[in-house]
């Protein structure tokens, strides 16, 4: 009886899961509002910052380019990527980004990829978006950002796969924690639900971490050749 | 190409205005936030759903083809609401190891509530959606007073989406004839020069729009004509 219990459960699992690669957006109607609003409040500052540090100084050509990149980043949010375990799933890009450009200015674009896939792909939600901006477009490129600063210098190609599955990681922690303070645990309060939250979300996320760090390391890798034969010149100052 | 789009584009009721679809979908949501019952949630689900397949014309299996794709987040986060360790008064529960594992009344009751809310604000999201434009909704957000510098990103960002998504697939489907996609160690490899291909497109096309922009006096800013 229990035996067949667990079997179904792992097989629902299963079931579950493949399609489970896009989903670290929190969907619409999830959170409580109490909760929305308040990760819409905590992500604003860094919105407003990158917004401050955009507008200053920011020429035509260079708004063309952030439109540019913001188009790449969603149709890489909305392409198949094959995973390790078999099912497809989505890269973010978001560590790629946040090498090439700076963390405060994924801010601004992430908040209007995740608006758009709100709108275009029923991907997260718009009551919701100020959470999936915290996690995705705030934390998870400042991650990024840090760890591919204070590691370029040793090695570079260590470097660029660690802040894009580091990155991701961070990603997926937060959005646990963001529902595990919104559905605490009835008997063990919040560690208990977010060892639930980790632990199920954990099937998918470790896998895609480490895909999407290997193929942030071979584009990179692949954009510093052509940048070595000088075929683009990459803008330093955006 | 992106099938929500298209069907903002040709459903029967796109020419009504976007302020009032906004603020049905938002003040539906806000409202089953508020008064919190079973019946009212399901009350704004039959509404919306014969709003988007009833007057909206929809077709019925698109639209709950649709509705499938965020259910999978939705039931994998349930079960780990719903199922709570080291409780007590179970409606039914197993051991694993040295803890008991089960579904309480309590943590039933809350799941149970999150997925007749869950679905009522999703219906409304695709009500709004399914039925609006993005165009139209950058005429309301324009309206509100939002930042120029984000208006102007997102209709950058809206144009360049499907300039991108049409390279995409050409590329893909090249890889693909060319058994690209055939192993593992291929798919990485394809799927890797697709994303350094499409990001070299982003330093073409700009060239290219600045030229063309220049061409037609642009001097910084994006008239949108309401």
């Amino acid at each position: 009886m229990k035996k067949r219990l667990m079997m179904w459960s792992v097989l629902l699992l299963l079931l579950v899961t493949p399609q489970l690669g896009h989903a670290m957006h929190i969907m619409e109607g999830f959170l409580p509002l109490k909760w929305a609003i308040v990760w819409a409040v905590l992500s604003l500052p860094f919105l407003i910052a990158g917004f401050k540090k955009l507008s200053k100084g920011l020429k035509p050509e260079q708004k063309m380019f952030l439109g540019l990149v913001g188009g790449f980043a969603f149709v890489l949010s909305a392409l198949k990527i094959p995973s390790v375990t078999g099912s497809c799933s989505h890269p973010t890009g978001v560590g790629l980004g946040a090498i090439m450009f700076g963390p405060t200015t994924m801010t601004v674009i992430g908040t209007i990829v995740l608006l758009f896939q709100s709108l275009l792909l029923a991907h997260g939600g718009i009551t919701t978006l100020g959470a999936n901006v915290f996690s995705m477009a705030v934390v998870g490129p400042l991650v990024s950002f840090w760890i591919y600063k204070s590691l370029k210098n040793k090695n570079r190609g260590l470097a660029v796969f660690l802040a894009a599955a580091l990155g991701d990681l961070a990603t997926y922690i937060i959005t646990s924690i963001q529902l595990s303070i919104a559905f605490p645990d009835a008997a063990g309060g919040f560690f208990t639900s977010l060892t639930k939250f980790i632990s199920i979300f954990a099937v998918t996320q470790l896998p895609l971490a480490i895909v999407e760090g290997i193929i942030t390391l071979m584009v990179f890798n692949l954009i510093a050749e052509y940048k070595k034969e000088g075929v683009i010149e990459l803008e330093e100052s955006i | 190409m992106l099938l929500i789009d298209k069907y903002a584009y040709t459903n029967k009721i796109r020419c009504y205005s976007p302020q009032a679809k906004i603020l049905l979908a938002c003040g539906t949501i806000i409202i089953s936030r508020i008064i919190n019952n079973y019946y009212f949630d399901l009350l704004i689900i039959i509404l919306m759903s014969v709003l988007i397949v009833g007057i909206a014309k929809i077709p019925c299996k698109a639209y709950f083809k649709m509705l499938l794709i965020p259910l999978s987040f939705l039931l994998v986060s349930i079960v780990a609401i719903v199922i709570s360790v080291n409780d007590v008064n179970y409606i039914y529960c197993f051991k694993l190891i040295n803890s008991y594992i089960g579904i309480t009344y309590e943590s039933f009751n809350t799941g149970a509530k999150l997925f007749t809310t869950v679905l009522s604000s999703l219906t409304s999201v695709y009500f709004l959606i399914l039925t609006t434009p993005i165009i139209d909704i950058i005429k309301v957000l324009k309206k509100l007073k939002v930042p120029s510098l984000f208006i102007e990103l997102m209709v950058l960002i809206y144009r360049s989406i499907f300039i991108f998504i049409e390279e995409a697939n050409n590329i893909h489907m090249a890889q693909t004839m060319k058994f690209g996609y055939e192993n593992k160690r291929n798919s990485l490899k394809s799927i890797s020069l697709l994303i350094r291909n499409l990001f070299l497109r982003i330093f073409i096309k700009h060239n290219e729009m600045n030229i063309s922009l220049e061409c037609k006096l642009y001097d910084g800013e994006f008239k949108l004509g309401d």
